[in-house]
């Protein structure tokens, strides 16, 4: 047997169940049948599979079980999140009292601190809930630790903070599997590119929301991340990555459609306006095509959802002066209900196709 | 994931923080190390305890001081920042003959700058004396006509102003801005009286005539927040967050350095 991740053993487990219910169906409707030989070795070596997944990875064997993992996953969660403004307030309230050594030195353990509990904890939690917490707690220690010392020693804000943040995010993510962290991480990094580029043109870095064309080079490399690098082994982490991506990518497209004096093109605001409200709508065709031909679902829905948005948007722009709200709203209805038979047709269509 | 792995992580971890944080340190360091770039000593005038801040004071035990700073411009407009300086200071300075130079000045985004203040000098000086002048015309105008009250009212307020630019009020004056730190220190050598600052300027079109009497501009220092620190606090434990017109604080006496990266510290305060 091969060994899998947590991530990769719980599918598995849950195709062991489906089988199990659909064989037994199959059965009850005399439809196949196995004899009890066969029925006997497959039931085992599924019983002995699971158990040794529910063993050594504690993965979620049953329903309720299942369940439950849900509950402890939510209360993860809130705990992470909770602990970690526990800490930033604690720090706060006490950090005054101790002269600028005690400060660095509190700052920099927990910092380390934390992060060795985080790989301490990894190595006896099979479930990875305690560690996932504990490498929430330790990010937000790192963060702590740097501004803070910008603040005690009143060192000029800079966005260069961002690059170790995104990185020690980046690391923590894929040691112990954590997406959130891994947005964090993208989040910081990809900041940090979009400020970076508004620098090359000499403008204070904290301008960078102002141009959001700044954050268009950073939609591209998150869409080649997956692409170039293998994430199979983490489950979730390639949508991330394209997930954001598109953030990165619809984000700016609808602020340059609608705020075309934030745009580095030299023309007047209207042309930029004309020029991005066309450039949006074909791509987020093109990724909804993508999304589909590659059966990446993450881009046919954030496609669909900004498609969407665009299109009411215009439509709010043409007629929310001009026609008197009932018949505006009740146009948008019918739009809606035309696009819900659009979409069921393509959907039936490619349902043809899959037969 | 095996333990090799595993452990290059951790170390890789335990690196960049260590690595971060010396980083920074070092920065530090630098900045402090040999002579400061400049050296005020500020009064209870230049500084006081900020309001507005994340955190309401009891859930911050920290203490930060806000430095206090003046342009000596009106409504809004810069003297000192001409075309010439605009251009200077790496802006396009628009086409003034076309109709949309207005959205063209404004749609320029921020760029990093070094910025002068003077401590008491000729800029508080001016404002000091333009109280003084709009004092002295409306006692004139009193004693032209000594039964008018609006104008005896006009009077008092003139005087309360000249009693506040003269006790009260900050005398740190924002007097001029450039890319070249080092060129700006040649042009204002007296580093006890001008402090030289990094900071971030967006100028913008107003509703007057392109350019006369200077730009309209958005300027925004880098350091206005400056840490007080564990040793010093004493000084400043009765000061109330903000402070009100008319307001008498203790009076105090602050040491402030500014070093190679113009990031400030606070050397010494005392009481008066």
């Amino acid at each position: 047997m091969s060994d899998p991740s947590r991530e990769q053993a719980q599918q598995r487990a849950e195709r062991i169940h489906a089988f199990q219910q659909e064989l037994a169906q199959l059965q009850a409707e005399r439809v196949a049948s196995l004899t009890p030989e066969q029925q006997v070795a497959i039931s085992l070596y599924h019983q002995r599979l699971l158990s040794h997944f529910a063993a050594t990875l504690d993965i979620d064997a049953d329903q309720r079980s299942r369940q439950l993992s849900l509950g402890m996953r939510i209360a993860s969660l809130f705990g992470s999140l909770a602990l970690a403004a526990g800490v930033f307030f604690l720090f706060y309230q006490f950090w005054g009292l101790f002269n600028e050594a005690v400060q660095v030195a509190i700052l920099l353990g927990s910092a380390l601190g934390s992060l060795l509990l985080t790989f301490w904890i990894q190595a006896r939690d099979r479930s990875g809930y305690y560690a996932k917490l504990a490498a929430l707690l330790s990010f937000v220690c790192f963060v702590l630790n740097l501004s803070m010392l910008g603040q005690i020693f009143n060192i000029t804000p800079s966005d260069q903070a961002l690059l170790p943040w995104g990185a020690l995010a980046l690391l923590l993510a894929y040691q112990c599997r954590q997406r959130l962290l891994l947005a964090a991480g993208i989040l910081c990094l990809g900041l940090f590119v979009a400020i970076r580029c508004n620098a090359w043109g000499g403008f204070y870095w904290l301008s960078v929301g102002q141009r959001p064309e700044n954050f268009l080079p950073v939609a591209l490399l998150l869409l080649a991340i997956p692409q170039l690098f293998e994430q199979s082994r983490y489950s979730g982490f390639a949508s991330l990555y394209r997930g954001m991506a598109l953030l990165f990518l619809f984000v700016p497209l609808l602020l340059l459609s609608y705020w075309g004096a934030s745009s580095y093109l030299p023309w007047s605001s209207g042309t930029i306006e004309v020029v991005y409200q066309s450039l949006s709508f074909p791509l987020a065709g093109l990724v909804i095509w993508q999304g589909i031909r590659r059966g990446w679902a993450e881009l046919v829905n954030i496609g669909l959802l900004f498609a969407v948005i665009f299109l009411y948007a215009k439509l709010f722009d043409w007629w929310w002066e001009l026609l008197p709200k009932y018949l505006f709203f009740l146009l948008l209805g019918l739009l809606s209900l035309l696009l819900l038979a659009l979409l069921q047709r393509w959907r039936r269509s490619a349902l043809e196709g899959a037969q | 994931m095996n333990l090799w792995s595993t452990r290059r992580r951790l170390w890789l971890g335990l690196s960049l923080i260590l690595l971060s944080n010396a980083v920074a340190l070092a920065g530090v360091y630098y900045n402090r190390s040999g002579a400061p770039e400049s050296r005020l000593t500020l009064s209870e005038r230049e500084l006081q305890l900020p309001y507005g801040d994340w955190f309401q004071r009891e859930d911050n035990s920290g203490m930060r001081l806000q430095l206090l700073w003046r342009r000596a411009d009106e409504y809004g407009r810069v003297d000192w920042l001409s075309a010439d300086k605009l251009q200077a200071l790496g802006f396009q300075v628009p086409d003034f003959t076309r109709g949309d130079w207005q959205q063209r000045l404004n749609r320029q985004l921020a760029r990093p700058v070094v910025l002068v203040l003077e401590l008491d000098g000729p800029a508080y000086q001016r404002q000091l004396q333009s109280a003084r002048q709009a004092l002295a015309e409306a006692e004139a105008r009193v004693q032209s006509r000594p039964d008018d009250q609006e104008l005896q009212r006009q009077r008092d307020s003139h005087r309360e102003q000249l009693a506040q630019e003269q006790r009260r009020d900050s005398r740190l004056f924002l007097v001029d801005a450039g890319l070249d730190a080092q060129a700006l220190r040649q042009a204002y050598p007296d580093r006890q009286r001008y402090l030289l600052l990094g900071g971030r300027l967006k100028p913008h079109a107003d509703s007057g005539k392109p350019g006369a009497g200077g730009f309209a501009a958005a300027i925004y220092p880098d350091h206005t927040r400056i840490t007080v620190p564990h040793a010093l606090r004493e000084v400043f434990s009765d000061w109330q967050q903000g402070g009100a017109y008319r307001e008498e604080r203790p009076q105090v006496r602050v040491e402030l350095a500014f070093g190679r990266r113009l990031e400030p510290w606070m050397l010494d305060a005392s009481r008066q």
